[in-house]
């Protein structure tokens, strides 16, 4: 229901059972229906005054499409390195579009961090050996591009979400609940989706977020870190389960988006 | 489930149920004091909230206010 929507209603219910309360209020054993128009202006009342999920304003979708800037030509680098492999191993064209994360050739997907220091950052695999780094090495492992002799097997980049932990807390603790992080990110501040809802199944989680603002990110950003709400999505899960978490798969329609996360990401090779 | 996956749609379904299976309830049994209702309809309202984990305006949830002020004023007018 739109916030609108639900505002006129909450007041159109809210006058009607004024009307009842005031007339049934006169008139001798209508104690029932006074209550009635009482518990009617109360729901009307709350369901007028609910915080709306509005989505996110111009001015925060710049916030949040500023921050992806910074780390945007190192992902067009990246993207265009694997394109070309892919292209000369595979005769692809790198991916299909709407799904994130795992599609660029044969390349592993990028791997959300736990929070360690300065924030929780993303491990980016640049080439496709099997198995990962161990997450120590991920940890450590370079902030740019090394000359191409150098053998760097990945690259540690930042994404919009790599702070959460400054907002959830440190070592913010599963037992408020993956869902509920996840709503008060991706709902209530970034306002980037009207609902989320998290499923956890064995060591992977599904998120499902009804009308997500996507489109927001570049190409490259979709195709290495996921779409922002998922990569938003990713970085609220690392950081609350203190697990390393890759995006398996990233479904987009035009009303939800569902991305599977899986956890101990650094161990699935 | 389409209009319940939003929190506060699901709330404002549980609490108006609620609602009028206590106002439904109470008339069944022939209470006649307002304030009975209203009591119930404030705890109604509270246990809901929690139960839902909804919360209503930044600052100040005013309908609750409202509601606490009239279950207080209904508790005290039935003690003196």
């Amino acid at each position: 229901m739109s916030d609108g929507g639900r505002a006129f209603l909450g007041a159109a219910l809210a006058g009607a059972g004024s009307l009842l309360a005031i007339f049934s209020f006169n008139v001798p054993g209508m104690v029932p229906f006074t209550a009635m128009g009482v518990a009617m202006v109360v729901v009307g009342m709350t369901a007028a005054a609910l915080r709306e999920p509005k989505m996110g304003t111009d001015f925060e979708m710049a916030l949040l499409k500023g921050s992806m800037l910074g780390i945007e030509p190192l992902l067009n680098e990246i993207y265009a390195k694997r394109s070309k492999v892919g292209s000369v191993s595979e005769g692809g064209d790198g991916g299909t579009p709407n799904q994130g994360g795992n599609s660029t050739g044969n390349h592993p997907s990028a791997i959300y961090l736990p929070p360690k220091g300065e924030g929780a950052p993303v491990y980016v695999p640049l080439d496709d050996q099997r198995p990962l780094a161990a997450i120590e090495e991920m940890g450590q492992a370079p902030t740019g591009l090394l000359p191409s002799d150098a053998h760097q097997r990945g690259i540690r980049v930042f994404s919009a979400g790599s702070s959460l932990v400054g907002v959830l807390g440190a070592g913010a603790d599963e037992s408020s609940g993956v869902e509920e992080a996840l709503r008060r990110v991706l709902v209530e501040e970034a306002r980037l989706c009207s609902s989320v809802k998290a499923v956890k199944t064995g060591n992977a989680i599904v998120v499902e977020m009804r009308n997500a603002r996507a489109g927001q990110e570049t190409e490259s950003h979709k195709m290495i870190l996921g779409s922002l709400p998922t990569s938003l999505a990713a970085s609220v899960v690392a950081t609350v389960t203190t697990s390393p978490v890759a995006i398996e798969a990233e479904e987009i329609t035009l009303k939800r988006t569902i991305a599977r996360l899986s956890f101990g990401a650094d161990k699935a090779g | 489930m389409g209009i319940l996956d939003e929190r506060e749609n699901a709330f404002l379904l549980g609490f108006e149920g609620f609602s009028f299976f206590i106002v439904v309830s109470l008339a069944y049994f022939g209470e006649e004091r307002i304030a009975v209702y209203l009591s119930g309809l404030t705890i109604a309202y509270f246990s809901a909230m929690l139960v839902f984990g909804v919360k209503t305006g930044r600052y100040l949830n005013f309908v609750g206010v409202v509601l606490l002020v009239v279950f207080a004023w209904s508790v005290v007018t039935t003690v003196m």
